[in-house]
C-alpha cells in the first residue's frame, strides 16, 4: 500500500519527464558547453554563467523586471479583490461579467498586443488623440514613461481578470453567515473586509499572488508586438532578454545559462513569497 | 451601489481596446491611416475577405481547437490522480513534490525552446498536435494539480470511507460519487487549462510549421509576410479573439457555479 | 432586556419572478421580556426566515417588528442590540478568543477597561478563561459555538438573543453541558431569547413558551404543556411528544340523544362539553388520544362497553417504555399505547383498549372543537 501514492503520481510523474525534466537537463547541460556554429561544442565550466552575470544588459532586463513584476502585484491583486467584491452574487449579471472578464484571457497573446498597438499607436490609435485633446502629448514610441506605464496598463488589462475570477470563487464560499455576524456585531466595512473577507481569502491570494508573480515574469509577446522592447531597451524584460540569448544569439549555451539563472530567480522569490505568505496572519492561530 | 459602478467601469476599461480593434477591422486602410473616426464611416468587409479567401487561416483555427482540447485531455487525465494523491495521503517527500510540480509553471518557455526542439524531432513529432500538447503540460498540469488539489481538500475524507463501506470498488466510488463531487472543479481547471493553451505563441511556433501550425502562429507569420496592413491586421485579431468568446459564453454557467463552489 | 413584537409579518422570495414564494405569511408573536422562547417546526416551514427578520438582517415585505413598542422595522441590525448565534460557530479566526468577544464591544467604541470588565465576568459565567489567549480554530465546534454566544451576550444592551439551531454542529454528548450554559447566560441576564430547531425535546427543554411554525404560519404559541394537552389542531398532535398523539379518523352518529364518534363498529365516547358541541352533519372528524393515556388490558373486561378490542401488531422499547401498536378489531385503524417497560406483551395478542373520555381530544377539519 506504500507505493500507493506514487502509483497515483505516475502519470503526471512521465508527463512532467517528457515536458520538462528531460528539456531541463538538456538546458543544464547546454549551458556549460560553448556552442558555437561550425564547431564543435566544448566544456567550460561556469564561464557562461559569469559571463551574462556580468552582462549589463542583463542586470538592467532583471531590474526592470523586478519593478515590472512588483508593480504588477500591487496593482492587480489590490483591484481584482475590490472587482471581485463588486461582482454580483447571483442573477444575470454573473454569466455577463464572466463572460466580459474572460474575453482578455482568452485572446492570444500577440493580438493582447496588436489589440494595444493599434490602440496606441500615435498615427492610427485613438489613445493618443485623446491624451491629446486634454493637452498632454502622448509618445509610446518614444517616451521611456509612456512606454512603460501602457505596458502596464496593457497587463492590468490582460491579466487582472484572473485575479478577479480566483478571488470571487473564493469570496463565494465564505458563508454568508460571517457577514450577517458581523453586521450584528455593528462592524464597520473596512472591520467586515478586514476581519471577514481578508483572512477567509487567504488561501486564494497566495494563488493569485503567485499565478501573476510567476506569469508576469514570463511576459514575452504582449510587449514584443507593443513596444518591440522600447523605447532603446527600456521595456526589454527578463523574458526577452533571455530568448533573445537562446532563439537570436548564436551562443546557444549563453541563452541556456541565462534560462537557467532566470529560473533560479522565479523559484527563489515565489518561495520567498509563498513561506510569507502562509505565515502571515498565522500568529493568531492555523490555518482556516 | 457604487460598487457596481467600479465593476461596470473596469469592464468598460476592458471594452474599449477591443472596440477600437473592431472598429478598424471594418475600415479601409486609406480612413485609418488619414483620420481617426469612432465608428467606421467608409464600412468594408475587405479586410475581412483577405483573410477568410486564405487556406491557412481556417486550418490554423482548426489545429488550435484540436491542441488545446488534446492538452486538456493529457493535463486532466494525469492530474486528477495526482490530485488526489496530494490531498488523500501523506507520504515521504510529498510537500517537496508538491512545490517541485509548481515550480515547472515558473520555467521560461524561452529556456524551453531550444530543448524541446531537440526532443522533439527526435522523437518525430515536430509539427503534429502531440508536440503543442505535450509541451504545453509543462505550465498547465502544475496549475491543474494544484487547483483540483484545492477542490479536492473541499471534499471530507469521510466520504470516501463512507463509500468504501458501503462496497464501492475504486473506480465505481470515483465514477459514481467523487467525480460528480468535483464537477465544477474539472470544469473550472478544464477552461484555465484550454485558456493558457489556446493563447501560447512561443512553444507553438517552435514546434510546428506548416501541418499542425495554430492560429496564433498563422497570426504572426501573416504579419511577418504582409508587413503591418492595419486593416488586415485588426481584421485577423478579431478573427483570432472569436472562438475565446464563444467558448467563455457557452460554459459561462459551468463557470459561475464552478467559480461559486469556490475551492480554487 | 426588552419585549419583542412582530406584527402580521409577511415575508416573499423573489417576488414577481417565477420563483416566487411566500416564506412566512400573516404572523403575530410577542416575546414577552426576559422570557425563554422556542420557534420550532419542520425544516422549511419559515423559521430562520422569521428570525432574520427579527434580527433586521432581512426585511419583511410587509409588517412590523417592535422592540418595547418602538418599530424598529426600517433599522439595520446594528442599531437593533440583538444578538444572533448561528447554526455553526461564526468565529473571527484572525482573533483569539479574546479578541473575538472584544469584537462587538470595540465597534461600539466601549473603553478598553469596560471590556475587559464585561469579559471576565462573560468568560466567568460560561467558563471560558482558560482559553481567553488560544486561537479559535483549534478549539472544536463546541467551545467555539460557546465563544460566538458569549460574543452575542456580551453587549450590556443587548436586548435579545436569537439562536438559529445552534446545535447542529455539536456532538450530541456535549449538547446538555452547553445547552446548561446557555440557560444560565439567559437567566442571568435575564434576556428574552427565542431558539431556533427542528427538535421538540430542545425546544422543550430550553423554553418557556414554544412557538410552531408550520408552511410560514404560526400555528400555537403556548407553554409545553399546553402545546402536549391542548393542541389546537392535528399537526400540533402530532407533531408534539413522541410517540405524536393519535389522531383517528371517525364518523357521527347519534347515540342516546347526543352525538358520538364512531370508529367501525366501535363508539368512543368523549367529554360531555365536547359533546355538546358537535354537530351531527360534520365530517372530517378525528379523534385524538395520547399514547400515554390509553388504557390496555389484557384481560377481556366482560360487559364494560368502554373497552374496545384490539389485536397488537408490533411491540418496540422507546426510552424507558414499551410502545405498543394494535389495530382495532373490524376496522384498519392503528392506535399506540405507553406501557411500563416490564409489561408482558407480545405481538399478536387480542387486548382491549378504553380511551378516558377526559383525556381526548376532538378535532373538526384539522382544528380542535372546545366546549361552546
Amino acid at each position: 500500500m506504500k507505493q500507493r501514492p506514487w502509483l497515483f503520481l505516475l502519470p503526471a510523474l512521465l508527463l512532467v519527464s517528457i515536458s520538462a525534466f528531460i528539456p531541463l537537463i538538456t538546458v543544464m547541460n547546454y549551458s556549460q558547453l560553448t556552442l558555437l556554429p561550425g564547431t564543435e561544442p566544448y566544456f567550460s565550466g561556469l564561464e557562461n554563467f559569469v559571463a551574462i552575470l556580468e552582462d549589463e544588459a542583463f542586470r538592467a532586463a532583471l531590474g526592470r523586471q523586478v519593478i515590472f513584476s512588483f508593480l504588477v502585484l500591487i496593482t492587480e491583486i489590490p483591484l481584482g479583490l475590490g472587482l471581485a467584491m463588486a461582482m454580483p452574487k447571483e442573477g444575470p449579471g454573473v454569466g455577463l461579467s464572466l463572460v466580459l472578464l474572460g474575453i482578455p484571457l482568452l485572446i492570444p497573446w500577440n493580438v493582447v498586443g496588436i489589440i494595444w498597438r493599434v490602440f496606441t499607436r500615435s498615427d492610427i490609435g485613438v489613445l493618443p488623440a485623446a491624451f491629446d485633446w486634454f493637452g498632454y502629448s502622448y509618445e509610446i514610441s518614444s517616451s521611456t514613461f509612456d512606454a512603460w506605464w501602457t505596458v502596464l496598463a496593457m497587463d492590468i488589462w490582460h491579466w487582472t481578470p484572473l485575479v478577479v475570477l480566483i478571488c470571487y470563487a473564493g469570496i463565494q464560499a465564505i458563508p454568508e453567515e460571517y457577514y450577517m455576524a458581523a453586521k450584528i456585531d455593528r462592524a464597520s466595512p473596512w472591520k467586515t473586509f478586514r476581519y471577514v473577507t481578508l483572512p477567509n481569502l487567504r488561501g486564494v491570494l497566495i494563488i493569485a499572488v503567485l499565478l501573476r508573480l510567476m506569469d508576469s515574469f514570463k511576459i514575452y509577446a504582449e510587449p514584443f508586438v507593443l513596444t518591440g522592447g522600447g523605447p532603446g531597451s527600456s521595456t526589454t524584460f527578463l523574458s526577452t532578454y533571455t530568448s533573445r540569448m537562446a532563439i537570436g544569439g548564436f551562443q546557444m549555451g549563453r541563452g541556456a545559462a541565462t534560462s537557467l539563472i532566470y529560473f533560479f530567480i522565479v523559484i527563489l522569490i515565489s518561495f520567498v513569497i509563498y513561506i510569507v505568505m502562509l505565515n502571515l496572519g498565522q500568529g493568531a492561530g492555523g490555518d482556516q | 451601489m457604487n460598487k457596481k459602478y467600479y465593476l461596470i467601469l473596469f469592464l468598460v476599461f476592458i471594452l474599449v481596446p477591443i472596440y477600437w480593434m473592431v472598429n478598424m477591422s471594418f475600415k479601409p486602410n486609406s480612413e485609418i491611416l488619414n483620420r481617426l473616426t469612432l465608428y467606421p464611416h467608409e464600412f468594408t468587409l475587405a479586410n475581412y475577405k483577405e483573410i477568410l479567401s486564405s487556406e491557412f487561416w481556417r486550418a490554423g483555427y482548426i489545429n488550435s481547437i484540436l491542441m488545446a482540447s488534446m492538452n486538456v485531455v493529457f493535463v486532466t487525465i494525469a492530474a486528477l490522480p495526482a490530485a488526489y494523491a496530494f490531498s488523500r495521503w501523506d507520504f515521504r517527500g510529498d510537500k517537496h513534490l508538491f512545490f517541485w510540480f509548481l515550480t515547472n509553471r515558473m520555467a521560461p518557455p524561452a529556456a524551453f525552446m531550444v530543448p524541446f526542439f531537440i526532443l522533439y524531432s527526435n522523437l518525430n513529432l515536430i509539427d503534429t498536435y502531440w508536440a503543442v500538447a505535450l509541451a504545453h503540460c509543462l505550465f498547465n498540469l502544475p496549475l491543474a494539480i494544484w487547483i483540483l488539489e484545492g477542490f479536492m481538500s473541499g471534499i471530507p475524507k469521510e466520504i470516501d470511507e463512507m463509500a468504501f463501506i458501503d462496497g464501492h470498488s475504486f473506480p465505481s466510488f470515483c465514477w459514481n460519487i467523487f467525480l460528480p463531487l468535483i464537477k465544477p472543479g474539472i470544469a473550472v481547471t478544464a477552461f484555465l487549462t484550454f485558456m493558457f493553451s489556446w493563447v501560447e505563441l512561443l512553444l507553438a511556433r517552435t514546434l510546428t510549421n506548416e501541418a499542425a501550425q495554430p492560429i496564433t502562429v498563422t497570426l504572426t507569420r501573416s504579419l511577418g509576410a504582409g508587413g503591418w496592413d492595419w486593416g488586415v491586421l485588426a481584421a485577423a485579431g478579431v478573427i483570432a479573439m472569436i472562438p475565446g468568446a464563444i467558448i467563455v459564453y457557452l460554459v459561462r454557467d459551468l463557470l459561475a457555479t464552478g467559480f461559486s463552489m469556490g475551492r480554487v | 432586556m426588552a419585549e419583542i413584537e412582530v406584527r402580521d409579518i409577511r415575508h416573499v422570495y423573489d417576488a414577481g419572478t417565477a420563483d416566487e414564494t411566500v416564506a412566512i405569511d400573516d404572523v403575530d408573536l410577542t416575546l414577552q421580556d426576559g422570557t425563554a422562547n422556542a420557534l420550532l417546526g419542520p425544516s422549511g416551514c419559515g423559521k430562520t426566515t422569521l428570525l432574520q427578520i427579527i434580527s433586521g438582517l432581512l426585511q419583511p415585505t410587509e409588517g412590523q417588528v417592535l422592540i418595547d413598542g418602538e418599530d424598529v422595522t426600517a433599522k439595520p441590525p446594528a442599531e437593533r442590540d440583538i444578538a444572533q448565534v448561528f447554526q455553526f460557530p461564526v468565529i473571527y479566526d484572525s482573533m483569539d478568543v479574546y479578541g473575538n468577544l472584544a469584537f462587538p464591544l470595540r465597534n461600539g467604541g466601549v473603553p478598553e477597561a469596560e471590556i475587559e470588565e464585561r469579559i471576565q465576568k462573560i468568560a466567568d459565567l460560561l467558563e471560558l478563561n482558560d482559553i481567553l489567549h488560544s486561537s479559535p480554530s483549534n478549539l472544536g465546534p463546541e467551545l467555539n459555538q460557546l465563544v460566538a454566544l458569549g460574543r452575542g451576550i456580551i453587549r450590556a444592551d443587548t436586548s435579545a438573543i436569537l439562536f438559529d439551531e445552534p446545535m447542529t454542529d455539536v456532538e450530541p454528548a456535549r449538547k446538555l453541558t452547553i445547552r446548561r450554559r446557555v440557560k444560565e447566560a439567559q437567566k442571568e441576564f435575564d434576556i428574552t431569547a427565542l431558539y431556533v430547531t427542528h427538535d421538540q425535546h430542545e425546544a422543550l427543554t430550553f423554553a418557556e413558551k414554544v412557538a410552531i411554525m408550520r408552511d410560514g404560519r404560526l400555528v400555537q404559541y403556548d407553554t409545553g404543556e399546553n402545546l402536549y394537552e391542548n393542541p389546537v389542531n392535528t399537526f400540533i398532535g402530532h407533531f408534539i411528544g413522541s410517540p405524536g398523539m393519535n389522531l383517528l379518523g371517525c364518523g357521527l352518529t347519534k347515540e342516546n340523544g347526543a352525538p358520538h364518534a364512531q370508529i367501525g363498529p366501535h363508539a368512543i365516547s368523549v367529554s360531555d362539553d365536547i359533546h355538546h358541541a358537535m354537530d351531527l352533519s360534520w365530517t372530517d372528524c378525528h379523534i385524538g388520544i395520547r399514547p400515554s393515556s390509553v388504557t390496555v388490558q389484557v384481560a377481556d373486561p366482560q360487559d364494560d362497553t368502554h373497552y374496545i378490542p384490539a389485536t397488537v401488531s408490533q411491540v418496540e422499547m422507546v426510552g424507558g417504555y414499551q410502545i405498543l401498536t394494535a389495530r382495532l378489531d373490524d376496522t384498519d385503524v392503528e392506535v399506540k399505547a405507553r406501557v411500563a417497560h416490564d409489561y408482558m406483551i407480545d405481538e399478536d395478542v387480542s387486548i382491549w383498549l378504553r380511551f378516558p373520555p377526559d383525556t381526548i381530544q376532538f378535532f373538526h377539519e384539522e382544528e380542535a372543537v372546545h366546549a361552546p
